[in-house]
């Protein structure tokens, strides 16, 4: 595999370039007068961008004071890039750093380069340095008189071996055995020796070809699969390479354009945020997922050691709030979106602005202005996403209660935070999943999770517990604890501005919702509100959830001081009367409902239930219970209770316990689901005999509908209508109810005869609708 | 021009209060061979600190800054010159050292935030240290498009230090001009209109001459850089730079009653001075930290001065 090339035994072309310096003296005694910045001497007109990238990334980088008098070698395979967008190719290189002086005597590595495409061309380079110094006396050293132009003469070496010489007695070497391999300085090896070890080193690692020769220090020596120290001093020194960064790193380190990415980070750190820093950052973001293959792993802990690297441990813990080290930090929670929590963390936000935090959003608000208009450039794909996955966790965060919804808010709702770029996005997705979850949207059963937009497992524990919520009883999930989690989302979801869904976690979370709020969904959402003499707490439906309106302190303070009149003037007939002129006229609810209900006041007795449907016969308008009547129902309830108990059970042999629920709900006339909650709620834990007292208290409103809703049915029948289900009405609705389960039989025999139905048969679709 | 500070505050820096810490961003300037890197690596490194010292601590928290720390190194257990930075003609090749400088307090008038009494002081810096071939091209070739990245970068800075070799007369009209130039370009650069603070330093103040004046640094720079000392003199009049002077030594001095020089020459002439330490295990810089605390706070520390 690595000797592919051999049979093309033509001559290698060898091109060049040096360090660029201004040189003084002559060729055999000469001083830098300084860095030109560019590479000198080249025959090349570009220098390969793969190959400046590997120099820039330490491939070739000797430690500081370690160039020696004897040249040091350093010979690497250089991959390029298979991206069809920029390909590049691979390259064969060989570095020579040879010591050189400066006006002052400061001594230092020069470095001359010659390199060849290919990655199968570096035993032939090897093999043309040892010619050239089997016929000069010398290496090739780095020389500034040595003119060379791009385009121009260069070396050129046919080899006279078909391949580079076998040397297996070496590989069984202990020191062999380790990456990198460690030469003893004693053994003498040559540029061809030290490279056929290397190869084989490559092939047993998977690694480009990489090795040094008579080095002193390197400045990444990990990074190298064969090292020959150049003294006694330095093979100590390389020994002791144990603790240096793992190979995996090295190789991250090398694959990835590790120096390149540094450099992004600490530009737009130290405040220069330019279009050009943050398409790197992004492009960075996605190309290093791309290196490392997308092992979410490895590619985590990469990022977290270049920011380590870059001093946000360090400011994390010693809490160092240097402008740039705030900004630093946020490129992390960016970057690494579990790291965000502790960013927010550190940098105490308490609603109230601190230095740090200006600083932070301020930064936000440039990165802001300039990912907005690109967010939807194929390279921006994983900053968006890192910026969603901080944002869904920021979320849960308000959810488990390690950060408050104030905090939340800074992130997600500050109109210069750069996480609020996605908050709509994330709105957006919790009310699709809410909708599944209360059933609102229905999804297949072969369904189960796709159709969420949250995935992860968080997620599910999360909606969970809020379809648990339909089915368990108000008692139950007063006494679970685990729902109070739910109200911080909807605290968190109203200062977003998104009322009605935050009205729903409020409602999951304390059992009812702030008024201002309900009034406002209210606005924009399908409710049902209901007015009753006892509860006065509204009710309606927001995506699928029943949610109760609290009342206003103004409101409340009324209902006490209404009481107070009740007691005190208790001369029983002038209560009674006041209660009958107040409700009777409405007053009451005109004094209590605000305004937002008022729009829906024309339906809002009638609309708890289903519309009249078409088919049926208008009844004469306000079959209304008297207030003593409905006094006597309540007295009487447990024997509805068990009426409908007993209907539900006595039906339950052909048909679901849901669907007998439905049909009598739909018998009587209301909202199919919020019977079903009633039932749940109220009618059976009082059939059994479960609830108390004040439980039952709480549910008055549930319990005045279903009251009024027997009456009305009792009036449409002919029954003397009393509100309570006794066993008239009790035969009435059995018989109804059996009538439609037939029916519903009937009607699904007969979908194989459609025209045999004549349409006449109004029991299920139409009373249904 | 020079009217409005900076975003960090009326200090050029940002105070925490709560951690009393005072943050500023440096650069770091001056002709090659002038000391700069090693100015940095001492600085970095505080080796052998006196217990009296009011410098509690001084810590190197990224990656660019603890490898000053092995820069230091090898000018101790080698006893070579550092070698020269590299001249990037991407300055964001430059590396950043990012240090912490904890101080024990002190009582300031004029800053009652800097009196903590008992608390700690921290400085925070990010700095940067040019390459002296950048002092050299704004000189000579002043239109090379690379420096223009430079004096963007620079604009970001809150406090510049300038370098200059006490012992380095010859240069004096070299350094009028360079500096100027400087300021001049960085004006034309800056979008807003940047209060700055510029400490300049005189490096190797171990040599003799120099350190017998070393508790006067303005005069001594006046006395030896006339013309400089005049082009500083007429920028700080205009405004947008505040100029205060200092005197280091990154190498420091051998001995208390009879003290000379912890230097081992290499060459010294009017163009100025090579060295390399002489005693290793005796290494105390001094100096350097008093120019740092002025451009952090804007305020002299009298005890930083009279190291």
């Amino acid at each position: 595999v690595v000797y592919q090339q051999l049979n093309n035994n033509g001559p290698i072309y060898i091109d060049e370039f040096s360090t660029g310096i201004t040189p003084e003296g002559t060729v055999d005694n000469w001083v830098s007068k300084g860095f030109t910045g560019r590479y000198m001497n080249s025959t090349l007109t570009d220098i390969p961008k793969v190959v400046l990238r590997a120099i820039n990334n330490y491939a070739f980088a000797v430690a500081e004071g370690s160039a020696t008098e004897r040249p040091a070698m350093i010979g690497r395979v250089i991959l390029g890039s298979t991206n069809p967008q920029v390909p590049e190719q691979d390259w064969s290189v060989i570095d020579l750093i040879s010591r050189g002086r400066d006006e002052f005597n400061r001594s230092f590595g020069f470095h001359r380069y010659f390199l060849c495409p290919g990655k199968d061309n570096l035993w032939k380079l090897a093999e043309w340095l040892e010619a050239y110094q089997r016929d000069q006396g010398h290496y090739p050293i780095f020389n500034p008189f040595k003119t060379r132009i791009p385009g121009g003469e260069r070396y050129t070496f046919q080899n006279l071996v078909q391949q580079p010489p076998a040397m297996t007695g070496l590989l069984q070497e202990p020191w062999m055995q380790n990456t990198p391999a460690i030469v003893p300085f004693s053994r003498d090896l040559r540029p061809t020796e030290i490279n056929h070890l290397a190869v084989q080193k490559a092939q047993l690692t998977g690694q480009p070809v990489a090795w040094a020769l008579n080095v002193e220090a390197l400045e990444k020596p990990e990074r190298f699969l064969v090292i020959k120290p150049g003294s006694d001093k330095a093979e100590r020194l390389l020994q002791q390479l144990g603790r240096t960064p793992t190979q995996a790193q090295a190789i991250a380190a090398t694959v990835t354009d590790e120096r390149g990415n540094k450099n992004t980070l600490q530009g737009l750190s130290s405040g220069r945020v330019t279009q050009e820093l943050v398409s790197d950052w992004a492009t960075a973001l996605s190309s290093v997922q791309q290196d490392l293959n997308n092992d979410a792993n490895q590619v985590s802990k990469y990022w977290e050691d270049l920011f380590t690297k870059l001093g946000a441990n360090n400011a994390l813990t010693t809490g160092i709030y240097s402008p740039s080290m705030v900004k630093l930090l946020m490129l992390r929670a960016v970057t690494l979106p579990h790291t965000l929590p502790k960013y927010l963390n550190w940098l105490n936000i308490s609603g109230k602005q601190n230095d740090a935090s200006q600083v932070a959003l301020d930064f936000q608000n440039q990165l802001r202005s300039l990912i907005l208009p690109a967010k939807n450039q194929p390279n921006f794909s994983v900053l968006i996403q890192n910026l969603r996955e901080g944002a869904k966790h920021t979320f849960l965060q308000v959810f488990n209660g390690s950060i408050s919804p104030e905090v939340a808010f800074w992130l997600l709702g500050e109109s210069r935070s750069l996480w609020s770029v996605e908050t709509p996005w994330l709105v957006n997705a919790i009310q699709n999943d809410l909708l599944i979850t209360t059933g609102a949207t229905p999804q297949s059963p072969t369904q189960t999770t796709q159709n969420y937009e949250l995935q992860e497992r968080e997620w599910q524990a999360f909606w969970s517990r809020v379809r648990d919520y339909n089915r368990m009883r108000k008692s139950d999930r007063q006494n679970d604890p685990y729902y109070q989690h739910y109200t911080p989302i909807g605290k968190l979801l109203a200062d977003l501005g998104y009322g009605s869904l935050a009205a729903c976690f409020y409602q999951i979370g304390q059992g009812i919702v702030p008024p201002d709020l309900y009034d406002a969904a209210l606005q924009t959402h399908q409710l049902y509100p209901m007015r009753t003499t006892r509860g006065m707490h509204q009710m309606g439906k927001i995506y699928g959830l029943f949610v109760y309106r609290d009342r206003t302190p103004a409101e409340k303070a009324f209902i006490v001081i209404f009481s107070l009149m009740k007691i005190t003037f208790i001369g029983a007939g002038i209560a009674g009367i006041a209660w009958l002129i107040f409700s009777g006229t409405g007053l009451i609810a005109d004094i209590i409902w605000p305004a937002p209900t008022r729009e829906s006041e024309n339906s809002s007795y009638q609309t708890g239930r289903q519309n009249p449907s078409s088919s049926e016969t208008p009844h004469p308008h306000n079959p209304t219970i008297s207030p003593e009547e409905k006094k006597n129902a309540i007295a009487q309830f447990s024997t509805t209770a068990s009426a409908i108990d007993s209907l539900i059970k006595n039906n339950t042999d052909t048909t679901s316990e849901d669907e007998v629920l439905q049909i009598l709900g739909r018998l009587l006339k209301l909202n199919e689901n919020l019977f079903v909650s009633t039932y749940n709620s109220v009618i059976k834990p009082y059939a059994e005999g479960e609830s108390d007292q004040s439980y039952l208290e709480t549910q008055e409103s549930n319990q005045d509908i279903l009251i009024e809703a027997i009456y009305e049915y009792q009036i449409n029948n002919n029954i003397p209508s009393n509100g309570v289900i006794g066993s008239q009405t009790f035969i009435r609705l059995e018989e109804d109810i059996r009538t439609i389960i037939r029916g519903d039989e009937e009607g699904q025999d007969e979908k194989a005869h459609p025209n045999s139905n004549d349409g006449s048969d109004d029991s299920s679709s139409s009373v249904l609708d | 021009m020079f009217k409005k500070l900076s975003m960090f505050g009326n200090s050029g820096s940002t105070q925490n209060a709560a951690n009393n810490q005072n943050n500023a961003v440096l650069r770091v300037i001056g002709d090659r061979a002038s000391g700069k890197t090693t100015y940095m690596a001492a600085l970095a490194s505080w080796p052998n600190a006196e217990p009296s010292s009011p410098v509690e601590s001084v810590t190197a928290f990224n990656d660019d800054g603890t490898a000053l720390i092995d820069k230091a190194e090898v000018l101790l257990k080698q006893g070579l010159p550092l070698e020269p930075s590299t001249k990037e003609t991407d300055v964001l090749n430059v590396p950043d050292y990012a240090i912490r400088i904890m101080l024990k307090g002190q009582f300031s008038w004029r800053n009652p935030k800097l009196s903590q009494g008992n608390q700690l002081v921290t400085l925070v810096i990010s700095c940067k240290d040019y390459s002296g071939e950048f002092f050299k091209d704004l000189q000579n070739s002043p239109n090379d498009p690379y420096l223009q990245s430079y004096l963007q970068d620079c604009s970001q800075a809150t406090g510049i230090m300038v370098l200059i070799d006490g012992m380095a007369l010859d240069r004096d009209p070299i350094y009028a001009n360079s500096i100027e130039k400087f300021f001049v370009a960085l004006d034309r650069i800056d979008l807003d209109e940047t209060q700055r603070r510029l400490a300049l330093v005189i490096s190797k103040c171990e040599q003799p001459e120099l350190w017998v004046k070393r508790h006067t640094p303005r005069e001594m720079f006046h006395q030896r850089f006339r013309n400089t000392y005049a082009r500083l003199d007429s920028l700080n009049k205009v405004g947008g730079v505040e100029v205060e002077y200092f005197a280091v030594s990154a190498l420091g001095m051998l001995g208390r009653n009879y003290p000379g020089p912890n230097a081992q020459l290499i060459s010294r002439d009017q163009g100025g001075v090579a060295a390399t330490l002489k005693d290793p295990l005796r290494w105390r810089p001094f100096g350097l930290i008093a120019p740092i605390y002025w451009l952090c706070t804007g305020e002299r520390h009298k005890k930083l001065d009279e190291e």
